[in-house]
């Protein structure tokens, strides 16, 4: 019974971990997201696959801008260690070249989705009232269409490049987010310091950007990790859908959704290398994610 | 108000969420309408070219647009659409030849069947082993099947189905590596059905544990978990009794939100394995320019989620007593 009952009672439950935003409550952040063993291997793999695609091309030189015809689908040898992909791009040079314009694309997607749904999300639950819901049935609204409908229904309608993708991404994703950030806005508008400061005479602005804020930042950080991993999810999705980027651009999506095609040929090199890459930075986001939400303290969020 | 103060106190609160609840769903599908005709007029050449492909000319445009009065001012166009769609008139597919309403009436049967599976599987599976992981927390086996959630979780679909494919259906040859086919009825063929049904399953099923995971996970340091404890009841009843009614209220909301993910795999799972559904369908429009299809496709889509999510908080606020009427 032991076993069921008397645990994770969070060791880190101490007032100022909660009020108090100095550095002391970071380095708190810190220790407690070291002490998580998945946060820690997730942080590692993130920091590795950093180094392979900004790092790796300087030890290793490919062609990734001309197709090479003739060398298209070489299996894997000592020229070419994971052999070539159907236009004849080196398959590790190109993983390298994709994983930039993925990092890339998933580090602005989330960052322009977390910008637009904090700023949604806090004025919403701040202002309350009608605003406050004219605002939530608008994210309702698009809520309800299953985002690959939306996606393959805007893939017919616009031509790919890099910022389309990065425009259309942040469009949908940023509606969760402003969800999250409204439920805590009013949560925190009902407390004490708030009704403080209001008192004080501090104006509605200076009150949603030094008291609520500052508070939400857990909920903020942590789902703004779990964008990254959900926006190079998307990028495959939208390769997939046939919203990828055109060659000579490489995405890891766009490798694996192109390679899925070539499974049955037996040419693995064309799938596995992207898909394999997909999944554990994706996967190791998540971690991430996940030990951020223990440190933060973040309360149980629905994705 | 009926003498009763605290009993009639509760029913009209749970009567005004109802209400409130059910005119929020109304506001949200009035704002899909407008989001579709917004849509249907942000392609080039506006709904002409929808109905009359990419190649038509200019005259025969507007004289299309006279023809059913796309020359009027929006309002009234929008009025006149939403008349249509009211009496259940999705329009007609000149590429398929087709009433809209005819061809979601074929295929959104083989999707229910697809996506029903998939998610009674899922729940079947998922909850019984986010239960065992709530309780094994921490331990090996909770660290391996979370770590499988998660690979799960983070897979592409298409890329999920096309390992199932090369395992199942090439190296071990178990079942067929296509869907069934729309001729016969499917459930002739039950074979064809696995994979597909298993990709999407999975999908659902590493939401739906780690979901149920964390969830008893909190209810397992609540007070009352305490209390029955010290009262000496033994751990099992606990989990059943107790924990298990609590930990799984939740998962009627679950459900109802992950009602667009759901589909939004329905629409991959499909399109990989060409299986004849509404997400096929719309797959296939989508190559196609067909967009009689897709507006039709993406509106039934959106009713679906909205009645979907609309009926799990119905059904929570009934089986919870101390739901917050926000």
């Amino acid at each position: 019974m032991r076993d069921l009952v008397g645990v994770s009672a969070s060791p880190h439950m101490d007032e100022s971990a909660e009020t108090g935003a100095g550095s002391g409550r970071w380095w708190r952040v810190l220790v407690t997201l070291v002490e998580h063993k998945l946060a820690v291997v997730g942080l590692v793999v993130i920091g590795v696959f950093i180094l392979f695609c900004f790092l790796g091309p300087v030890f290793y030189h490919t062609n990734q801008v001309t197709v090479q015809l003739g060398s298209e689908n070489l299996s894997p040898s000592i020229a070419h260690p994971l052999g070539t992909d159907p236009l004849g791009y080196d398959v590790l040079g190109r993983l390298m070249a994709g994983g930039r314009i993925t990092l890339a694309i998933g580090v602005v997607v989330a960052l322009a989705t977390t910008f637009l749904g904090t700023v949604w999300g806090a004025l919403a639950g701040y202002m309350g009232g009608a605003l406050d819901a004219l605002m939530m049935r608008i994210v309702d609204t698009f809520l309800a269409i299953p985002v690959l409908f939306l996606l393959l229904f805007i893939a017919t309608l616009v031509t790919p490049s890099a910022i389309v993708l990065i425009v259309v991404l942040a469009a949908i994703s940023w509606l969760v987010p402003s969800r999250l950030v409204r439920a805590e806005a009013l949560s925190l508008r009902t407390r004490e310091f708030v009704a403080a400061s209001r008192g004080f005479g501090a104006s509605g602005p200076r009150i949603l950007f030094r008291h609520l804020l500052p508070n939400a930042v857990g909920t903020i950080v942590v789902n703004g990790t779990l964008q990254v991993a959900d926006a190079i999810l998307a990028v495959a999705y939208l390769s997939f859908l046939g919203l990828g980027l055109p060659p000579p651009a490489a995405t890891w999506g766009g490798m694996l959704s192109n390679g899925v095609n070539y499974i049955l040929d037996g040419y693995w090199w064309d799938v596995w290398p992207a898909g394999v890459c997909i999944v554990l930075l994706v996967v190791s986001i998540n971690f991430l994610g996940d030990g951020l939400r223990d440190a933060l303290e973040v309360r149980l969020q629905s994705r | 108000m009926d003498g009763l103060p605290h009993v009639g106190d509760g029913r009209s609160r749970m009567a005004r969420f109802l209400i409130r609840r059910t005119a929020q769903a109304a506001i949200v599908l009035f704002g899909v309408s407008l989001v579709v005709f917004g849509l249907l007029h942000a392609l080039p050449g506006g709904p002409a070219r929808a109905v009359l492909g990419p190649r038509a000319n200019p005259v025969t445009i507007r004289a299309f647009d006279r023809q059913y009065g796309l020359l009027q001012p929006l309002p009234v166009q929008y009025l006149a659409w939403m008349g249509h769609l009211l009496t259940g008139n999705l329009g007609f597919s000149y590429k398929l030849n087709q009433s809209v309403d005819s061809l979601l009436a074929e295929n959104i049967p083989r999707t229910l069947l697809l996506v029903g599976t998939a998610t009674i599987l899922a729940l079947i599976i998922g909850v019984p082993v986010g239960l065992w992981q709530a309780v094994k927390r921490n331990h090996v086996e909770d660290y391996v099947l979370t770590g499988a959630a998660f690979i799960f979780y983070s897979m592409p679909s298409f890329f999920l189905g096309m390992i199932l494919i090369v395992v199942f259906a090439i190296a071990v040859p178990l079942f067929p590596s296509t869907g069934p086919t729309a001729s016969t009825s499917l459930l002739l063929q039950v074979p064809n059905l696995v994979l597909p049904v298993t990709t999407l399953t999975l999908i659902t099923l590493a939401l739906f544990s780690r979901y149920v995971r964390s969830s008893v996970v909190e209810n397992l340091v609540q007070d009352y978990v305490r209390t029955a404890a010290s009262k000496g009841l033994s751990t099992r009843r606990i989990l059943a009794v107790h924990v298990l009614r609590n930990a799984l209220l939740p998962v009627i909301t679950l459900v109802g939100l992950s009602l667009p993910g759901i589909l939004s795999g329905a629409l991959v799972t499909e399109s990989l394995f060409n299986y004849p559904g509404m997400g096929l369908l719309f797959w296939n429009a989508a190559q196609t320019d067909d967009f009689p299809v897709m507006l039709g496709t993406v509106i039934v889509v959106a009713v679906a989620v909205v009645l979907g999510s609309l009926l799990a908080d119905l059904l929570y606020a009934m089986a919870d007593p101390r739901i917050r009427y926000t």
